[in-house]
């Protein structure tokens, strides 16, 4: 492991952190829940953003976070007072912490700006203003606090402690050269109070230490040392943690305290795995609901034989009826393992516990070995196509039915596969709630955010690549859509504003909301507008949805009043081609008065379909399975033409199709049965007229080269099994063809008549 | 055997014979009393002839609570002080001159 793979780990994981961060203060300010658990999950996320930070060196986020750490520790005291001043300001220390991750860590600056720093320290300052924590009594009061129960800032708050001095020196500056070191135990050495006069002298022991091998580092620790008074010259107070460069197994150096092990805290950490290797170690295992003890095993810091020993004492203890204590604590007691690397473990545990409860386990994956896996699987997927075709015309049985097992079987991998990829839309829409808070402050609008179907799964590109979007569209609610408190009083509405995200699967794609109980949209406004801006001619009679759609048309803006929020009218079209890149659609539907929903049509993925093969001359088609209703023979005696449309009546319903003859232009002689395929996307029904059907057929995308970035109408190719090559029909953009064609057509003549 | 003597404002110490668990405790008042009898202190450890892990201990006591405002040195450290110094590289925790006997530099 590098130390850059180690920075990324620590940047995703403090962004996460952040996140939660985020959401802890949200809760708490909206007074939801348990406020100690949420000053917990808060703290936590911050210390383990600084302690990892240490570990790494970057000394700016220590020194910030350190001060947020305290008055989250006085906090959860209940020696600060919570109240919404306090709870800004910790918002305000958030966003200046995510702006030192991402410029130290993420841009690779050894240090931030002074201009970030002074930043920094302002916000500081506000939060110790906020927590009523005067400029000089902080340190020390924050400190004298810290240090009288035994809190986890208790170690460092106590600077003078010798061994961090030692740790220093243990790892080093650079954990790499550390790493290339030669192998060294680290012992630390608490003998027992009495061991003086028991004639067991620690100076002894570290001369037979210098035998089994060489002793690089000694650090006396002199804490307990009391004051001259209690002072008893017989007493041992002095701990001492030796660095041993040594052969010795861990058995000998056991064997070597074996004497005063009963009344001291001995713990031996074996060579190779150095402290911060073990806290590293332990945080990043696979997560897995490992007990505490094969973590320290697993992680070299405990021998078989101390795990079993400890197992067995609690063992004994819950048996005797007594409450078995938690292992952590045991072994503690025991000295079998440094404090710092059992709370690690601990630590581990309970996040691992709390992962599953909260959305099963989680791994993090390299997306691009990801991305091996399911092109591979796509391979198969064509391979054994192909084997189903020579299968069959071989025509023997059993290596027909052996195949139809095995395609059955590459069909669930290849679910697996995708599903890997598909991760659950509700963390984007939890970034949410802070957009909104901000932007309600600074609007002076009071709006509830609602979310819905966070548990809609699509596909991890998807899902960041629609953040942008999202965040336009809720922005513009809020902005546009949401009415002053006055206004909405005024109208008989609540005074709260609602804007909702909502997320669902629809016919193999997956539908995203937006939507306000605001104004809605004006579409007088909008008309003039457009009509102003050449868009429509004014004389054109349009429906209001399609009005409304207009808004989505470069360079249109019916703001009134430009604020920083909205823009200037640089908004939706951007967002239209946005989701367009995606391979979505989206349509706004409005009520004046009661608001207005924007709604995202996305593709679940991008890799591979279900799909349906048809033939054209001798062309190949593939149709994605989801968006085809039916499949009906095309009756000539049907069809209708009217004005250049063409239609037939399928079941008393008016359906306009489209020839795939006609639409690449592909020359071949009539046969005499054509059969249309009838495919919709939202509410809009096409009928597609192809002249064979070949049946389902599962297709993984490979996308078309750059060249043809400006074709229309198709999405991709695939590779038949017989190595052929497939077009991928691109429902979405056949359908709105058919239309604006007509649309075009009427506009048009419009404009000659005029 | 603990002995000082203050000229000048400086407490000059000399400790004498065994530093170990057996003589701590005879050791501890005298040598407090020599420490905070002025306030530059010079202990001279040319005469100890044992240190143990208690010895050393009174050491680092008085070093760690020295009356405000003192200074303590610890001079002409004998060969078995330097050792117990060196073993447990407490020489910068003391931060005084070591002088190197001709011992360890000869053998």
């Amino acid at each position: 492991m590098n130390l850059d793979s180690a920075l990324q780990t620590y940047l995703e994981e403090s962004r996460e952190l952040l996140v939660d961060i985020d959401q802890g203060l949200l809760a708490l300010e909206a007074d939801e829940g348990d406020t100690a658990e949420h000053l917990n999950a808060i703290f936590r996320a911050a210390h383990t953003i600084k302690g990892s930070a240490g570990l790494f060196g970057l000394n700016d986020i220590v020194s910030f976070t350190h001060v947020v750490e305290n008055v989250l520790d006085l906090m959860r005291e209940g020696k600060v007072t919570i109240h919404s001043d306090l709870i800004s300001a910790l918002f305000r220390c958030r966003d200046c912490l995510a702006e030192l991750v991402e410029t130290v860590v993420a841009a690779g600056e050894s240090e931030a700006s002074s201009e970030l720093k002074a930043q920094c320290d302002q916000a500081n300052q506000a939060l110790k203003k906020a927590a009523g924590l005067s400029d000089e009594e902080t340190p020390s009061a924050v400190a004298a606090v810290e240090v009288e129960p035994q809190t986890e800032l208790s170690d460092e708050a106590n600077g003078d402690n010798p061994f961090n001095d030692y740790l220093v020196g243990f790892f080093g500056e650079n954990l790499e050269s550390t790493r290339a070191q030669t192998p060294r135990w680290h012992l630390s050495l608490r003998f027992g109070p009495n061991s003086l006069r028991d004639g067991m002298d620690p100076l002894s022991f570290l001369r037979f230490l210098q035998t089994l091998g060489e002793i690089e580092n000694v650090i006396v620790v002199d804490t307990d040392l009391p004051a001259i008074d209690d002072f008893d010259p017989e007493t041992l107070y002095l701990g001492y943690e030796v660095g041993l460069y040594s052969q010795a197994s861990k058995e000998a150096l056991e064997d070597v305290f074996e004497f005063v092990w009963e009344d001291s805290q001995i713990h031996i950490i074996p060579p190779k795995s150095l402290l911060s290797d073990y806290i590293r170690l332990i945080k990043e295992a696979p997560e897995a609901d490992q007990r505490l003890g094969e973590i320290l095993v697993a992680c070299g810091s405990l021998t078989q034989r101390e795990l079993d020993a400890t197992l067995a004492a609690q063992k004994a203890i819950s048996e005797q009826g007594g409450n078995a204590r938690p292992l952590g604590e045991m072994l503690v007691e025991q000295g079998h393992t440094a404090k710092p690397v059992v709370e690690a473990a601990v630590e581990k545990q309970t996040e691992v516990r709390e992962k599953v409860g909260r959305e099963q386990q989680s791994i993090r994956v390299d997306a691009r070995r990801l991305d091996e896996l399911i092109n591979l699987v796509g391979e198969l997927v064509t391979l054994g196509a192909g084997a189903v075709l020579n299968a069959r015309a071989s025509g023997d049985a059993n290596v027909i039915e052996s195949m139809s097992n095995l395609t059955g079987l590459v069909e669930e991998v290849r679910e697996s596969a995708l599903r890997l990829r598909m991760v659950p839309i509700g963390n984007t829409f939890e970034r949410f709630k802070r957009v909104v808070r901000d932007l309600s402050i600074e609007l002076d609008k009071r709006i509830q955010l609602r979310l819905e179907g966070g548990d809609t799964e699509l596909d991890k590109t998807v899902v960041e690549k629609i953040n942008d979007p999202l965040m336009h569209l809720v922005r513009n609610a809020i902005d546009h859509g949401i009415e002053p408190e006055s206004q909405r009083l005024a109208n008989g509405k609540p005074a709260e504003g609602t804007v909702r995200l909502n997320a669902y699967h629809d016919s193999g794609s997956i539908v995203i909301e937006v939507s306000d109980d605001g104004g809605g949209l004006n579409a007088e406004r909008i008309r003039a507008k457009a009509v102003e801006k050449g868009l429509i001619a004014e004389s054109q009679v349009l429906e209001d949805h399609e009005l409304y759609n207009l808004i989505f048309e470069p360079g249109f803006s019916t703001a009134e009043k430009v604020t920083n929020v909205s823009g200037r009218g640089v908004g939706m079209d951007v967002v239209r081609s946005n989701i367009e890149e995606l391979g979505g659609r989206i349509q706004v539907d409005s009520r004046a008065g009661s608001g207005s929903v924007f709604r995202i049509n996305m593709p679940l993925t991008l890799a591979i379909i279900d799909g349906f093969l048809v033939q054209v001359g001798e062309s190949y088609f593939v149709i994605p399975l989801e968006s085809i209703l039916e499949c009906v023979e095309l009756d000539r005696s049907q069809i209708q033409v009217e004005s250049n449309r063409r239609y037939i009546n399928l079941r008393e319903e008016v359906l306009p199709f489209i020839s795939l003859h006609d639409l690449f232009g592909i020359s071949s002689q009539k046969i005499e049965r054509e059969n249309i395929v009838v495919v919709r996307s939202g509410h809009q029904k096409v009928g597609l007229v192809v002249d064979q059907l070949h049946g389902e057929f599962q297709t993984v995308i490979k996308p078309l080269g750059p060249i043809f970035n400006q074709l229309s109408g198709i999405s991709g190719s695939t590779i038949m099994g017989n190595g052929g090559v497939a077009l991928i029909v691109d429902v979405n953009a056949l359908i709105s063809r058919v239309i604006s064609r007509e649309y075009q057509t009427v506009s048009g003549r419009l404009k000659v008549y005029q | 055997m603990v002995s000082y003597q203050v000229v000048e404002n400086v407490s000059r110490v000399l400790i004498e014979g065994d530093m170990t668990i057996y003589t701590a405790s005879e050791i501890k008042t005298p040598l407090w009393e020599a420490v905070q009898a002025a306030p530059v202190v010079e202990v001279d450890l040319s005469q100890v002839a044992e240190l143990d892990s208690a010895g050393l201990q009174l050491l680092v006591l008085i070093k760690k609570h020295l009356p405000d405002g003192s200074k303590v040195t610890f001079v002409n450290h004998s060969q078995v002080v330097i050792d117990v110094i060196e073993l447990m590289q407490l020489a910068a925790y003391f931060n005084d001159p070591l002088v190197l006997s001709g011992r360890s530099t000869l053998n």
